[in-house]
């Protein structure tokens, strides 16, 4: 299984937390794991907060802020938390409560990894 | 009383010298587990007649020194005698001896009542409904029914003589123990004096009614004084069952940090939590319509927000928020650490001074490298509230301990003049502020102790006036 790690525990912040969170859950399906091996830097950010997800081949790590995503996804907490409960991600992009940019391939993986933290219990 | 009934274990009466806090107790000589009113009557009056300090205790759990001895002596533990004695469903009170626990009385409404509800507190289980009732201890419906000593309709106790007295309805021999009323307030005697004026052997308690649909939501801020005027806001409409405000450690421990000292800018410093309940769709959908108004105002003042987010999708994205989600609850998140060391100063005070004493005593906490842990929530429709800061900590470390006291300490100096009294009281506040307490309040309070048990034998040391 890929471990998700922070790249300093001392400095996650909440939006860091709820993300891994949710990564531990998905990569627990080894096929969803398979999917984001080696993905790259992704960027997410909610409310104010910005974190970079780096997939790496065997761990994701993250870390406060950070630039050079290779995509990124955005909103306020509450959409993007509804977006991974829901797995429902049209109507909040069309209706512009959630951003996305960069590579939309690297993004749809992502998905995988949120499909499977649901099927997890998440 | 039989073997099972007393314990002379060297290594049981070590253990009974701590609680989870910084406060250390003296060693017991005996443990005894009454199982009846006799047992405790005879437990009394040879320890009268002997002049040894008798300790009564049901879990064990409470912080703050309260339950450990400061004299030796015996250690009274009322856990066996933990029968509901019986329930009246159209009357709404309940009948318990003092070892029956939270979890006990929820399992117990909800098979056998389940129109009926008890307000929770943010305790584990395992501990004892009657001693958090004697200690004014705060329930999840404490918001609009009051802390938890205003449920009770009376008590039955032993006094240091042995002799036996029922408070409320209950002092006329016939009748039903649904009130405290019209008697003398004698029940009183007994709340808040910390174990020093009887044993409670028996305590009529009010029961609610339960509401088939309730939530729970979450709100993330930015803006803590925005988030007390919201909170505030909301009690005047009286749609709530309990509302509290969070400082932003407490989510990050609830993800498994363990000592949070760090907060990004862009965090939330607050979260602020609603619980809403109904019997009716319609009246359920009304509560949250006005709840999230008052949000959207607090938004159109300029105050960020994220959320409603109810605690059930919460979950769904971190199972550890379940520990939020339905009362009783064990917070693994404060005591599973090494160490497990929990401390607080909780106060009763002025909602009017929330933000004040808010922010000083986080900025103290901070100070002495402490995560600034804080919970506020109003009481009594609004009538005071709760502050309360939270300390995590090392217990196997001397100098741990040592921080911790120092910090309670300072916390309660900085409170104090605000109008915030400590709550559970703590012997070391009584000493270290003697002086401020009204001359004939002690007085009297001596007056009465001395009348009631003119030996000192009950729980010595504790209100120390």
């Amino acid at each position: 299984m890929m471990e998700v790690r922070f790249a300093d525990p001392s400095r996650a912040t909440l939006l860091a937390h709820v993300f891994a969170s949710i990564l531990r859950r998905g990569m627990s399906d080894p096929a969803a794991a398979q999917a984001v091996a080696g993905l790259g830097r992704i960027g997410v950010q909610a409310a104010g907060m910005k974190i970079t997800a780096e997939f790496l081949g065997d761990a994701v790590v993250l870390s406060v802020g950070g630039d050079g995503w290779r995509a990124w996804v955005g909103g306020d907490m509450s959409d993007l938390l509804g977006v991974c409960l829901s797995g429902a991600v049209i109507g909040p992009w069309l209706d512009g409560r959630v951003k996305w940019g960069g590579n939309p391939f690297a993004l749809l993986k992502l998905l995988k990894i949120l499909a499977a933290a649901r099927r997890a219990g998440g | 009383m039989g073997e099972e009934g007393v314990s002379t274990d060297p290594a049981l009466l070590q253990a009974a010298t701590r609680d989870y806090t910084e406060v250390t107790g003296t060693r017991p000589d005996v443990i005894v587990h009454p199982g009846t009113v006799e047992q405790v009557q005879a437990v009394v009056r040879f320890a009268a007649a002997g002049k040894i300090p008798v300790t009564p205790v049901v879990a064990s759990s409470n912080v703050g020194g309260l339950a450990l001895c400061s004299r030796g002596g015996i250690l009274l533990n009322l856990s066996r005698m933990n029968r509901i004695l019986e329930t009246r469903e159209e009357d709404m009170y309940m009948v318990v001896e003092p070892g029956v626990q939270w979890g006990q009385v929820k399992e117990h409404l909800e098979r056998n009542h389940p129109t009926l509800r008890y307000g929770y507190p943010l305790a584990p289980p395992d501990t004892g409904v009657v001693a958090n009732a004697l200690l004014d201890g705060l329930l999840n419906l404490s918001l609009r029914f009051d802390t938890n000593a205003k449920w009770l309709n009376g008590v039955e106790a032993v006094l240091p003589s042995g002799e036996i007295v029922r408070t409320g309805a209950a002092a006329w021999t016939r009748a039903q123990w649904c009130t405290g009323s019209p008697m003398p307030d004698l029940t009183g005697l007994f709340i808040n004096f910390h174990g020093t004026t009887g044993i409670v052997t028996k305590a009529s308690l009010r029961l609610q009614v339960a509401k088939r649909i309730r939530t729970r939501f979450f709100l993330m801020g930015w803006d803590t004084d925005a988030a007390f005027a919201l909170v505030k806001a909301l009690v005047r409409e009286e749609i709530c069952d309990d509302l509290g405000v969070l400082s932003w450690p407490v989510a990050k421990m609830l993800f498994g940090e363990a000592r949070p000292v760090w907060r990004d800018p862009a965090e939330p410093l607050v979260m602020v939590y609603a619980d809403v309940s109904s019997n009716r769709q319609k009246e359920m959908d009304l509560r949250l319509e006005i709840l999230n108004e008052h949000v959207d105002a607090s938004k159109a003042r300029g105050a960020a927000w994220q959320g409603p987010l109810d605690v059930r999708d919460l979950i769904r994205i971190e199972p550890r928020f379940r520990t939020l989600s339905d009362f009783p609850a064990r917070l693994d998140f404060l005591l599973d650490h090494p160490g497990g060391g929990l401390s607080w100063v909780g106060t009763f005070g002025p909602c009017s001074r929330w933000e004040e004493g808010a922010r000083a005593s986080m900025a103290v906490m901070e100070r002495r490298g402490f995560p600034p842990i804080m919970v506020a929530r109003p009481m009594a429709g609004g009538h005071f509230g709760v502050l309360r800061l939270i300390e995590t900590f090392d217990r196997t470390r001397p100098e741990e301990d040592a921080a911790v006291l120092a910090l309670n300490r300072e916390l309660v100096d900085l409170l104090l003049p605000m109008g915030f009294v400590p709550y559970k009281t703590p012997p070391w506040v009584f000493e270290s502020h003697a002086s401020e307490l009204d001359a004939g309040f002690r007085s009297l309070l001596r007056t009465v102790r001395t009348a009631i048990d003119p030996a000192g034998i009950l729980n010595p040391g504790k209100w120390p006036v």
